[in-house]
C-alpha cells in the first residue's frame, strides 16, 4: 500500500473542503472494506484519505411521511436489525442480510458501498426495486439521483467532484405489495453473485391484476440494472405463472453479463432469465391476502 | 486483445483521408486525450486520461505512424504508454481503413491489436473490451462532428 495523508474532519463542511483542496489525489472513506481492498492491490493509490467516521450524524434512520431517511454513515448490520426497517420495509433487512459476512456488515456502510459502485453488490438491486434514491451533498447544496439512474458504468457512478453520498431515501411500499431478493450462489455463501434478481410487485387494490411492478438485477452487466421491458409485460396483468416466465425470459435482452470465474456471459444470461422469474414469483408470494 | 470496430463518418473519403492525416486533431477525438504534440517525423507524442472501473491512469505515450497508404486508404500505427505512478500501459498497433459508402459517407474500420499490461491487465479482458467500446463509440462521435 502507498503512503497517505488520513483526515479526519469533524464536519461534512470540513469534509468539502478537504475535497476542494486535494481533487483527484483524495479519496473519501467510509468503512474501508471495498476502497482498503482496492489499496492493497495497488488499483487506486490516494495520497490522501478523508475519513467520514468523526462527523457526528450521519447514522439515523427515519421514517416520516412514508419515507425511510437511512443516513449513509449507517453500517448493512445496522440496516439489517432495525426493528424500525423490518417493520416497514422487511425487503431492506432482508438484502444487506446476504451481503458478505457478519464482519464485513459491521464496518461496511451503506453510503460507501453505493458509492463503491460495483456491479456485484447485493443492494443495489432491491433499492432499484424499491424505487429508492441517493442523496449526494456538496459544498453547493444536495441533489438526489434515483437508485436506477445511479450507477453509470462498472465501478463508475453519477458521483460528481465535490460530493459525498449522504442519505438514502426508501419509499415505504404500499400495504397491497410483496418484495423479494435471490442471490445466486453456487460457489460459498459468502461470495459476491453469479447473477441476483430483486423485484416488487403491487397488486391492484381487490383485484388480482398488477398495479406496479420492479425488478433489477445484479452481476449482469458492467452496472446493476433495471429490467423495464419485463416490467411492461407485466403492468395491469393478471400474474400467473406463465406470464411471469415469459416475462422473465424478455431479460436476456436487457443484459450483458461479463465472462469471469463465476460463469461465462451466456451462462449468466440464462441464469438471468431463471432468478428473474424466481425473484418476481417470491415477490408476488409475499403480497398480503388481506392489506393490513 | 484484438477488436475491430466500424462506424460511418458523414464526409467523402478524400475528407475523412485528410482529417486522419492531422494526428493532433483526431487524437484529440479520442475521450481522454488532453494533449497531442509532433515529436519528429511522424511521431507524435500525448497524454490520455482512462478510467476502468476504480483504476484511473494517466497515460503517458507515443504514437508512431508506420504507414500511410492511400491507394489501399490504409494507415498503419503503433502507440506505446505508460503510467508512472500506478504501474500499467498499453502498447499495440492500430490498422485503420476508410471504406466508400457513398459521397458523403465514408465508413472507418478500425483494427487493432493492443497489450494492456500492470493494473490495466489485472482487470481482465472483457471489461476492458466493454471500455474499449464506448471509447471507440465515443471517438466515432467526435470524428463525425469535425465534418
Amino acid at each position: 500500500m502507498n503512503t497517505f495523508e488520513f483526515h479526519t474532519p469533524a464536519s461534512l463542511d470540513e469534509a468539502y473542503s478537504l475535497l476542494a483542496t486535494h481533487g483527484d489525489d483524495a479519496n473519501i472513506i467510509a468503512g474501508g472494506t471495498g476502497l482498503v481492498l482496492f489499496m492493497k492491490q495497488r488499483m487506486v493509490q490516494p495520497g490522501h484519505l478523508i475519513s467520514l467516521r468523526s462527523i457526528p450524524g450521519l447514522d439515523y434512520i427515519r421514517v416520516e411521511d412514508g419515507t425511510a431517511h437511512i443516513g449513509a454513515m449507517c453500517t448493512m448490520h445496522q440496516i439489517e436489525t432495525s426493528p424500525q426497517l423490518r417493520e416497514v420495509l422487511p425487503l431492506l433487512g432482508e438484502t444487506y442480510r446476504h451481503v458478505a459476512s457478519v464482519k464485513i456488515r459491521n464496518m461496511a456502510t451503506i453510503g460507501g458501498g453505493l458509492s463503491h459502485g460495483d456491479p456485484n453488490q447485493d443492494p443495489p438491486p432491491s433499492l432499484i426495486a424499491l424505487g429508492a434514491s441517493v442523496v449526494l451533498s456538496s459544498a453547493s447544496g444536495r441533489r438526489t439521483v434515483p437508485m436506477d439512474e445511479f450507477f453509470t458504468d462498472y465501478f463508475e457512478t453519477d458521483i460528481r467532484d465535490g460530493e459525498i453520498v449522504t442519505e438514502l431515501e426508501v419509499p415505504l411500499p404500499s400495504p397491497k405489495s410483496g418484495g423479494a431478493f435471490i442471490k445466486f450462489l453456487p460457489r460459498t455463501a459468502d461470495d459476491y453473485a453469479t447473477v441476483s434478481a430483486a423485484a416488487v410487485v403491487t397488486l391492484e387494490d381487490g383485484g388480482k391484476n398488477c398495479r406496479e411492478v420492479r425488478i433489477a438485477l445484479g452481476s449482469v452487466a458492467t452496472t446493476p440494472i433495471r429490467a423495464r421491458n419485463v416490467e411492461d409485460a407485466l403492468r395491469g396483468r393478471e400474474l400467473t405463472p406463465s406470464l411471469l416466465r415469459e416475462a422473465a425470459d424478455l431479460v436476456q435482452d436487457e443484459v450483458d453479463p461479463l465472462d469471469d470465474f463465476r460463469g461465462s456471459s451466456g451462462y449468466k444470461r440464462q441464469m438471468a432469465q431463471v432468478f428473474a422469474r424466481r425473484a418476481l414469483e417470491a415477490a408476488l408470494a409475499k403480497v398480503p391476502a388481506v392489506p393490513a | 486483445m484484438k477488436t475491430e470496430h466500424r462506424f460511418a463518418a458523414p464526409a467523402n473519403r478524400e475528407q475523412v483521408w485528410d482529417l486522419m492525416l492531422d494526428m493532433p486533431r483526431v487524437g484529440k477525438c479520442f475521450p481522454g486525450v488532453k494533449e497531442v504534440e509532433a515529436d519528429g517525423d511522424q511521431s507524435y507524442k500525448g497524454t490520455m486520461q482512462v478510467r476502468v472501473g476504480p483504476v484511473s491512469l494517466n497515460i503517458t505515450g507515443t504514437m508512431v505512424v508506420t504507414g500511410m497508404d492511400k491507394d489501399l486508404w490504409q494507415a498503419t500505427m503503433r502507440v506505446e504508454g505508460a503510467d508512472r505512478r500506478l504501474g500499467g500501459g498499453v502498447t499495440g498497433d492500430m490498422i485503420v481503413n476508410l471504406v466508400d459508402l457513398s459521397d458523403s459517407e465514408t465508413e472507418v474500420v478500425v483494427i487493432s491489436d493492443i497489450s494492456f499490461m500492470g493494473k490495466l491487465g489485472e482487470l481482465g479482458q472483457p471489461i476492458i473490451r466493454k471500455k474499449a467500446d464506448s471509447i471507440l463509440r465515443e471517438f466515432a462521435d467526435n470524428i463525425s462532428r469535425q465534418f
